[in-house]
């Protein structure tokens, strides 16, 4: 509690300076009256032209729940400068050091830059999500149902809170307010293609889903805080002066965490050799052989030291997302199993199904299926996880995890009603190369949701940027030594074996519908 | 009330600040003197808990700097290099805001920053939002910022730079001020003329490395020697007959006068004079010949660039 009025302290003089502050005011006053204006009477000319061409009326009710994302959007980006510049910007006029010096702790000063940060933007949002819904009612235009509002209201909060936590952490990692409002753009410009998928999900009107977003958005919220709190350092506001991206820095860090060898590369040492003997420039002799012994040797060293501390150290989150990934994988069984009587399928649907299966079978597109480009499908996959995981600290990893999991619990649960036994199925056609493949996914998002949880957990020792590198090389470790080997043999075994095995044990069933 | 014992500060290779030990007791003010990037900065940020050290430790008003930092913040006042002032906060506002930030309770705090404001003679002003003050109102307003919770330490950065010579001035009377037997200051600068003028103890950093500390007696004893003193006759007399007493050394004779050194000028100097009076030599002046702190920081600058100190 006197942490939080301490922080209120932090807070709310920044507020009442932002309120003196005309540059801060008029686009945010022009923004929130003016933009709800316009969205109303887009709203209004986006209903009359479909009306008017006999459109779907659907379509014109749906743009408007879309409209409200689009009028808590506007102002929030542009208020993102105050959170932007929390504390990069009091280090340029140079108010940062008494704030420094004084016995605020560090985490009621960051929760009062946060609370200055979040609270206009998030005002300015409701007010103009507020005059465009009353406008819409002026208009005579009818709102959208109230589940739908709170939700879009539920997204622009948490939406909110994503931004100016992250423009904070920006504030804290930058040296230069130019250098932060730069690096705005990796903010605003995710969140609009969010807002993108959000508005999609809306014309669809499978909105249940977006429920899903606005937890993981929430998730991903308070990650991005912690991970502010934990990396902010007092003496690295001050001590650092200006922004210098070193890729030798970079790659040191990097190859430290890659490998604990500091020895350099045999067959490396041996190209530069050849090269300099082109080059006909003095060089000390490096033969093949004994290089590519070298090299063999700091692999089976690589192998026996590095990776299993790296697999140690993974194990945790391997465990738990073991767990997860059963128990969506029994979660989509049992539903869909339960689903299914209510959405029976008919004898018709359930023969031609079989039968498109048989035809894959029985006309040669077994064959078709070659080790390469199913390796280069899964192995994209994985790359895509592991992508997403570095900007959602291994929930959208996570997310994708379960996704796959489901769909093979959800396909193994309509077995049954199709005459086709689960386990059999499961057994025969996937479990040959799935031995290999699911633990390669299962520990790709293991390691990226541990890289993740390493960026929000305190290290006394490094910086934001020195933990992203290292966590980074952990994954890449693991997908390197683990993950594509074992996806190479479950591809092989996926094109070579178990279409055989599926023949063999269902093609009886699959004769039937020929 | 300060006390630091091989206090060290790296980034990566390059030493800040190297192996420095500092005692600066209650009532005494500790004049930290260096070239720009000489440590000066660094070593008031490891007192504040902002930095913390790469080796050594430090107590302020008896608490660890690292190991109790809220308490360290909390017992020191700081005057940083930069004002600081919330431009459009009143010289008011800000005291009471900053009051609040060192928990001072709501009454106290309004005492406190109308008492400030009147010492600073910045009573009328105080309502005025502070990004329209002189520099030297600024200055005034930051270091009552440093006082409001009445700390017994008191770290100066640079209080009078690039301040004309009249605001300077101003904020050297109100350190001047300040002086208590409670408190300790330590001033960073390099204003030698405001160093001389207001320390106690002064410190010499060059290179992160405390060079030399002492008072400046001290400190001109062991750089410029014992004490030179001119004396000017009326005339063209012979001096020769002079006895001197022990210790002094005659170091150059004029037609008007001599110069000459002395270990003990307390002893020595009475019985100078005396010889003079008794030989009805026609005294006009006898003076000590400055030796400025410039002088001698300047020496022990040279002697550290040769590596000799």
């Amino acid at each position: 509690m006197r942490s939080f009025k301490r922080a209120w302290l932090v807070a709310r003089r920044e507020l009442v300076d932002q309120m003196r502050d005309w540059r801060i005011l008029m686009p945010m006053i022009v923004l929130t009256l003016f933009f709800p204006y316009l969205m109303n009477v887009t709203a209004k000319g986006a209903i009359n032209y479909i009306n008017e061409y006999g459109g779907v009326a659907l379509m014109g009710q749906r743009i408007l729940p879309f409209l409200i994302l689009v009028v808590g959007y506007f102002p929030v980006t542009v208020s993102l400068v105050v959170a932007l510049e929390a504390f990069v910007g009091e280090k340029e006029r140079g108010t940062i050091e008494p704030l420094l010096t004084s016995p605020l702790a560090d985490e009621e000063l960051y929760l009062g830059k946060l609370m200055a940060g979040t609270l206009v933007p998030l005002t300015v949002s409701f007010i103009g999500i507020s005059l465009y819904m009353g406008g819409l009612a002026w208009q005579g235009i009818k709102w959208p149902e109230s589940g739908f509002i709170l939700q879009t209201l539920a997204l622009t909060a948490v939406q909110t809170l994503m931004m100016v936590s992250a423009a904070i952490v920006v504030s804290t990692q930058s040296t230069t307010v130019r250098a932060a409002n730069l690096l705005a753009s990796f903010i605003v410009i995710p969140v609009g293609l969010l807002i993108q998928a959000e508005s999609a999900l809306m014309f669809w009107g499978t909105n249940n889903i977006l429920w899903f977003a606005v937890l993981a958005v929430a998730i991903i919220s308070w990650l991005i805080i912690r991970l502010g709190i934990v990396h902010f350092k007092r003496e690295s506001l001050l001590g650092r002066e200006i922004d210098i991206l070193s890729w030798v820095w970079v790659w040191k860090i990097f190859r430290k965490a890659f490998s604990s060898s500091e020895q350099p590369s045999g067959l490396g040492r041996y190209l530069v050799y050849l090269w300099k003997r082109i080059k006909k420039q003095d060089a000390e002799k490096v033969l093949l052989g004994p290089a590519v012994w070298q090299d063999w040797r700091e692999l089976k060293r690589w192998y026996r030291q590095d990776i299993t501390q790296t697999l140690r150290r993974v194990m945790p989150t391997f465990l738990i997302t073991l767990l997860i990934g059963v128990g969506a994988l029994l979660g989509a069984y049992f539903y869909i199993q339960a689903a299914m009587p209510q959405v029976a399928l008919t004898d018709q649907k359930v023969h031609d199904t079989l039968r498109q299966v048989n035809g894959f079978f029985m006309s040669g597109g077994v064959k078709s299926l070659e080790t390469w480009p199913l390796f280069w499908h899964n192995f994209l996959a994985e790359v895509v996880t592991f992508a997403l995981g570095i900007f959602s600290f291994g929930v959208l990893s996570i997310l994708v995890f379960i996704v796959n999991f489901a769909v093979i619990g959800g396909v193994l649960g309509a077995l049954p009603s199709m005459g086709l036994s689960p386990w059999l199925v499961f057994v025969s056609g996937i479990l040959p190369h799935g031995i290999l493949e699911l633990p390669s996914i299962m520990l790709l998002s293991a390691a990226s949701l541990h890289m993740g949880l390493r960026m929000v957990t305190p290290d006394e020792g490094h910086t934001i940027g020195e933990t992203l590198i290292m966590t980074i090389a952990d994954v890449l470790k693991l997908l390197i030594a683990i993950c594509i080997p074992l996806l190479i043999v479950a591809a092989f075994i996926e094109a070579n074996i178990t279409p055989h095995i599926l023949i063999a044990t269902i093609g009886h069933v699959l004769e039937l519908h020929p | 009330m300060i006390h630091c014992e091989d206090l060290s500060k790296h980034f990566d290779s390059f030493k800040a600040v190297d192996s420095v030990s500092l005692d600066i007791q209650p009532g005494e003010i500790l004049a930290l003197l260096g070239q720009n990037g000489a440590g000066k900065t660094t070593t008031v940020r490891m007192l504040t808990s902002v930095l913390k050290p790469t080796r050594g430790w430090a107590t302020v008003a008896g608490y660890d700097t690292v190991r109790n930092p809220t308490e360290v913040r909390s017992s020191v006042g700081v005057l940083t290099e930069m004002h600081g002032l919330y431009g459009r906060m009143t010289g008011y506002e800000y005291l009471h805001f900053f009051g609040e930030v060192y928990q001072l309770d709501k009454s106290r705090r309004e005492k406190r920053a109308k008492e400030l404001l009147e010492y600073f003679g910045l009573a009328q002003a105080g309502y005025r939002r502070s990004g329209e003050y002189s520099k030297g109102m600024r200055q005034k307003l930051a270091l009552a910022r440093a006082l409001i919770h009445e700390p017994p330490v008191l770290l100066l950065d640079e209080p009078t730079s690039a301040m004309d010579p009249e605001s300077a001035q101003l904020v050297r009377t109100e350190i001047a001020r300040l002086r208590s037997s409670q408190r300790a200051i330590v001033i960073c600068t390099h204003n030698l003329a405001e160093a001389e003028m207001l320390a106690d103890k002064i410190a010499i950093i060059y290179h992160g490395r405390i060079l030399l500390t002492g008072t400046l007696e001290d400190m001109r004893l062991r750089m410029l020697g014992p004490a030179e003193y001119d004396v000017k006759l009326a005339g063209s007399y012979s001096v020769t007959e002079l006895e001197l007493p022990a210790g002094v050394n005659i170091l150059s004779i004029r037609e008007d006068g001599f110069r000459f050194r002395v270990e003990n000028p307390v002893v020595a100097n009475p019985l100078i004079l005396e010889q003079l009076f008794k030989l009805q030599l026609p005294l006009v002046s006898v003076q000590e010949v400055p030796r400025t702190l410039e002088m001698l920081y300047l020496k022990a600058m040279a002697q550290a660039a040769e590596g000799q100190l």
